[in-house]
């Protein structure tokens, strides 16, 4: 039970760094279909809905982690602050038809977007105060 | 298994970083690559096609780099380097990983002789892309049964 939750796990965390690195794509200047953006939002909003449950369940199964470990309300601030960034790039992109560079504040809120989710895999792997 | 996990020393943390962020990215890398070389084969796009040996170049090979290192790196740690007989998980990975190197060298040959004659003679990409694109989903799939493998460790 245990291990086919933490492959759920990963293969919703594989969802959200396929859309990840779509998204970054597009920050650094691919001008993709606007069908193919819409295919890899869906696959963000998949990974982030799965990370969040089977990365619950994961803390209720396993004997020792618990929901009030440090490093899982870490896990759970950085993935709000995940999702709340995520969208932003194919949302302009998407608006703009699919013509247009992605604006410099919005490619900002990307970078710190990447920089969250690094932070989140750092914090699954080190557990702080586990 | 778990409890193993529980337990593990802090100077693993960083080459499992690696080795996770490396496979992660490996994924959606191929992924992304497979999503421009379909329409690239289909319609005959060379502005897909570009886009996916780019893709290729600058996400797939260095993620599979990453990925590869750490393999090492983390394998030696655990010492499963000083196993004679390791269990099947390991074996897995190796081939998807060292298979994994093979696949992309074709595909990109492939693209990039695509790539080459569209520029040249104006030929639209044809039969070589849609090959590269089995490819680089055959990879995508093998890559997912090697995540299966590590989360679950059969034999």
């Amino acid at each position: 039970m245990t291990d086919t939750l933490l492959f759920l796990h990963l293969l919703a965390a594989a969802s959200l760094f396929a859309a990840i690195v779509a998204f970054t794509a597009l920050v650094l200047g691919a001008r993709l279909e606007v069908g193919t953006v819409r295919t890899f939002l869906t696959l963000w909003h998949i990974g982030l809905v799965g990370v969040f449950i089977f990365g619950i369940a994961l803390a209720f199964d396993i004997d020792g982690y618990d929901i009030f470990d440090g490093w899982v309300l870490i896990a759970i601030a950085l993935w709000l602050a995940a999702g709340w960034s995520g969208d932003k790039v194919p949302a302009v992109y998407r608006e703009s038809g699919g013509g247009a560079a992605i604006p410099a504040d919005v490619a900002r809120i990307h970078w710190i977007h990447v920089a969250v989710v690094l932070l989140l895999l750092a914090d699954m792997i080190g557990k702080p105060w586990a | 298994m778990i409890g193993l996990a529980t337990i593990r020393p802090d100077e693993w943390d960083v080459p499992l970083f690696l080795h996770v962020l490396g496979a992660l990215t490996l994924i959606g890398a191929l992924a992304l690559t497979m999503a421009l070389l379909v329409p690239a084969g289909r319609d005959g796009s060379a502005g897909s096609l570009r886009l996916a040996m780019r893709s290729l170049t600058m996400a797939v090979l260095p993620a599979w780099v990453v990925l590869r290192v750490s393999a090492e790196w983390i394998a030696d740690k655990e010492g499963w380097n000083d196993v004679d007989d390791p269990p099947d998980w390991i074996g897995i990975g190796y081939i998807a990983g060292d298979a994994g190197l093979l696949l992309i060298v074709i595909s990109g040959l492939l693209g990039w002789f695509a790539l080459r004659r569209a520029r040249g003679d104006g030929d639209r990409p044809g039969t070589g892309v849609r090959v590269a694109a089995v490819l680089i989903g055959l990879l995508l799939v093998l890559n997912l049964v090697a995540l299966w493998a590590m989360t679950t460790k059969p034999g």
